[in-house]
């Protein structure tokens, strides 16, 4: 009897044992990312019966088991997508709302200055220094263009860096998760009972960071292996097996990078086929704003010139000579297919600013019919034969059937824009009429500032800019206040998966005094028991 | 409900932070004046401000060329003086010369109208501050009027410059020469040089020198009055300007108070804000050191 008291002691100094253990495992990893609290599973041990009824034999551990749930883990995992998506699309928003945030760096102040110079000009049209300030005035201009369209092509660059490190990022968790996958599926066909716990945690913390990157849906096998599947329902991984994304150039606008999944094969993404997380984001705000934002101030770029050129090409120089360019004007980018038959050629030429949009275009042929897509909206036009005119742009191409061209009119034109005269006396201020003192066409060109030269007649050149403006300002604007949101439901999402998981250390206080007294209280069992096995000893003795 | 330590410290951090941003944003407002730090701030309020800035830099270019239009005009206007005074003076001594002149008379009338002609030439060959005619057209660099047998000839032309002195009004700032001195094909240098010539024939009879006399009187009061409408002109177009520039400064008041109420800083709220702000982020502070500091296991010996 005595000995089975000892026995009894002792299984309940080995569970307060291992008791101690897991809550000192708990507080040192109360701060490690991703750690879910474990706790033991305690039960009593198999009774016996000595005649006289069931006597309990102590106690034993069952397993020891992490405090984790799947829901909280998916809401999270949710949460971080969206939040990832939102606020990278964000980062980036804000470098151009900063870019715009101050009004005297802006497009709107040279182009009042330029407009300054020319009306100068008009009140001196036979004074040198007037006119070498216009073409300095001109130059500035044309400097700003140019400065803002590289800030852009800047932020360009680097959300094609950020892809190609976001997708490398992805591939590698793949990989862990993959291994991963094989170590639990092996421990667990070993003891399905005992998890591997950290192993578990370490896993759902590459998870919880993939879909910060990518949204990630997870599908829990039988033998405890993950089946991943991003974006739209791309497999990354199945079972032991990884995937993987990397980045291509655009098939059409080689600097342009796209996401591809590679399995096999390596396959090109469309941008709507990786919603949520980091990459979402970035592909989002890409085709969003970036691309509208960079065409909007090409638009007007592209605008400016032709029509100043026009009105100066009416005019006539110092010399009487009839006016030329006064800037080289841009024009439109085309790209063919990368896939397209030997020989095809497009060309897009700008015939009517006015009716120009920032839109780009796709030209596609199918043996029969050309089709120009507007992708800014997504309508198409069908058309038997070229050359056709749309939103001002002329097009004529030669190509076989299956070729496509990206016409991308305004993109770079801000960038492309440059000076053509650098020679004082080649700025038409004046008319036929000729004379020192001719200051007609001075007047016209100045009045150009006011006039409603773009989108079909209806703003100026400076309010195309207050709305570019407002474009920036707006998104931005409603990606901060989203932004807020998804934080402040990841911060909720967070605490709730962490009330559950998460360690408290002041419970792991209370857990640790707990089992220190269940050691304390054992060892008397034990020592009660020695005790009671003296007192036999003495009776022989006596 | 149960919170893990880690939330507790992510809760704590998340607010200060928080208050942090606000107050930095704050801070920037007060040290640049304004309300609007970035388009994102009030969208609207920013792409308004650009076409109130373009408003106002365009009434500001109309100051500018309404200066050089009154450059332009109050030169003309002295100019026009001069000649009208030598035109009077002319007539004057004209009016006094009717009836026969003696030999001596003849030379010394035609002495002096030879030096009024000089004059006048002179005079409608004025150039401005910029080195440009006065009267010459379009044509401002050439010497307008040039001495000939019969009179002068006009090398300028009609041509009239135009200023954008206002949004929708253009005002011409220049006289081209023939309309001053050769309006409705009255001629005034073929006057002087006509009698001129006539008084220096010795074979001009009394009554020819009597009518060209009488006719250069008539010409040369038709002349004046020319010159005192175009100088009229030119004081009414002055006046104008003064409207104008009137209109244009109360207009620029207007557009700097609009541009100031959309983008400049309510001083006393954005200090009250902060103040507050302050108040806040004490009480996260010590509320946060106070909740980390409880420990169960501080009381643990």
């Amino acid at each position: 009897m005595a000995s089975n008291i000892l026995s009894i002691g002792q299984s309940a100094l080995a569970a307060a044992q291992v008791g101690i253990s897991v809550t000192g495992h708990n507080i040192a990893n109360a701060s490690t990312p991703g750690y879910s609290r474990q706790e033991i599973v305690q039960s009593t041990a198999q009774a016996q019966d000595f005649g006289f009824g069931y006597l309990g034999q102590g106690t034993t551990v069952a397993s020891v088991k992490r405090i984790y749930s799947d829901l909280l883990a998916k809401q999270l995992n949710n949460a971080q997508s969206s939040s990832g998506a939102t606020s990278a699309y964000a980062a980036q928003m804000t470098q151009i709302d900063n870019m715009l945030a101050d009004p005297a760096a802006g497009l709107s102040p040279s182009i009042q200055n330029f407009f300054a110079s020319i009306q100068s000009v008009a009140s001196n049209p036979g004074d040198a220094a007037s006119r070498q300030a216009a073409l300095s005035s001109a130059q500035a201009l044309v400097a700003r263009f140019q400065g803002l369209d590289n800030r852009l092509n800047e932020i360009r660059d680097s959300v094609n860096h950020a892809l190609s490190a976001t997708t490398q990022l992805v591939t590698s968790y793949a990989k862990q998760i993959a291994q991963l996958n094989d170590v639990i599926s092996k421990a667990v066909g070993a003891n399905k009972n005992n998890p591997p716990n950290d192993i578990l945690d370490q896993r759902d913390k590459i998870v919880s960071d993939l879909s910060k990157l990518v949204k990630t849906d997870v599908y829990s096998q039988d033998d405890g292996s993950y089946n991943l599947f991003i974006g739209n329902g791309l497999p990354l991984v199945i079972g032991n097996k990884a995937y993987g994304l990397t980045t291509v150039n655009a098939s059409e606008d080689t600097g342009r990078l796209e996401v591809a999944y590679v399995s096999n094969t390596v396959k090109a993404l469309g941008d709507n086929m990786l919603p949520g997380g980091t990459i979402g984001g970035l592909l989002q705000f890409r085709t969003g704003s970036l691309d509208s934002v960079q065409n909007q101030l090409g638009q007007i770029a592209s605008v400016f010139t032709q029509t100043f050129n026009a009105q100066h090409k009416l005019g006539y120089d110092s010399t009487g000579a009839i006016g030329g360019d006064f800037f080289n004007a841009p024009t439109p980018d085309v790209f063919g297919n990368t896939a397209n038959s030997v020989g095809s050629s497009l060309t897009a030429t700008i015939t009517n600013t006015s009716a120009l949009t920032s839109s780009d275009y796709r030209v596609k042929y199918d043996g029969s019919n050309y089709s120009i897509y507007r992708l800014s909206d997504s309508s198409v036009q069908t058309f038997t034969s070229l050359p056709q005119t749309l939103d001002g742009i002329a097009f004529n191409a030669t190509m076989a059937a299956g070729d496509s061209f990206l016409i991308q009119p305004t993109r770079n034109s801000a960038s492309k824009l440059s000076l053509a005269i650098s020679n004082i006396s080649k700025i038409a201020a004046g008319d036929v009429t000729g004379g020192n003192g001719n200051n007609r066409n001075a007047l016209l060109l100045a009045a150009l500032q006011g006039s409603n030269t773009m989108n079909n007649g209806t703003i100026s050149y400076e309010n195309a800019f207050g709305q570019l403006v407002s474009f920036v300002g707006n998104k931005t604007n409603e990606l901060k206040v989203n932004s807020a949101a998804e934080d402040a439901l990841l911060a909720q999402t967070t605490a709730a998966q962490q009330a559950q998981s998460g360690v408290n250390l002041d419970e792991e206080a209370t857990n640790l005094l707990r089992y220190q007294q269940a050691y304390q209280a054992a060892g008397k069992v034990m020592q009660i028991a020695s005790t009671m096995f003296d007192t036999l000893l003495q009776l022989g003795r006596g | 409900m149960r919170i893990s330590t880690n939330t507790l410290y992510q809760n704590g951090i998340s607010k200060i932070s928080s208050l942090q941003a606000e107050q930095s944003k704050l801070q920037q407002q007060i040290a640049s004046g304004k309300r609007i730090l970035a388009p994102s701030d009030d969208p609207l309020a920013a792409s308004r401000v650009l076409q109130l800035s373009q408003a106002q830099s365009l009434n500001t270019q109309y100051a500018n060329n309404r200066k050089i239009a009154i450059t332009h005009l109050s030169g003309q206007d002295i100019s026009l003086a001069s000649i009208n005074e030598l035109l009077t003076s002319t007539q004057t001594n004209l009016v006094g010369a009717a009836g026969t002149l003696t030999a001596t008379q003849k030379t010394v009338l035609a002495t002096q109208l030879s030096g009024a002609l000089g004059t006048l030439l002179g005079l409608a060959n004025t150039q401005d501050a910029a080195g440009n005619y006065m009267y010459a057209g379009f044509q401002n660099r050439t010497k307008p009027f040039a001495a000939t047998a019969t009179g002068a000839s006009y090398t300028g032309d009609s041509n009239q410059q135009l200023l954008q002195v206002d949004g929708q009004r253009q005002m011409a700032v220049n006289l081209p020469g023939d309309s001053v001195f050769q309006a409705g094909g009255n001629d005034v240098f073929t006057t002087y040089k006509n009698l001129i010539d006539t008084l220096n024939n010795p074979l001009s009879t009394d009554a020819t020198i009597a009518t060209t006399v009488a006719t250069a009187i008539s010409s040369i009061k038709d002349a004046n009055s020319n010159v005192a409408l175009v100088r009229s002109s030119v004081g009414s177009k002055l006046n104008e300007i003064d409207a104008l520039n009137d209109v244009g400064t109360s207009r620029d008041i207007q557009y700097a108070q609009s541009l100031s109420s959309l983008q400049d800083l309510d001083y006393a709220q954005a200090l009250s804000d902060i103040a507050q702000k302050q108040t806040i982020l004490e009480a996260a502070q010590k509320s946060f050191v106070k909740i980390t500091s409880l420990s169960l296991f501080d009381f643990i010996r």
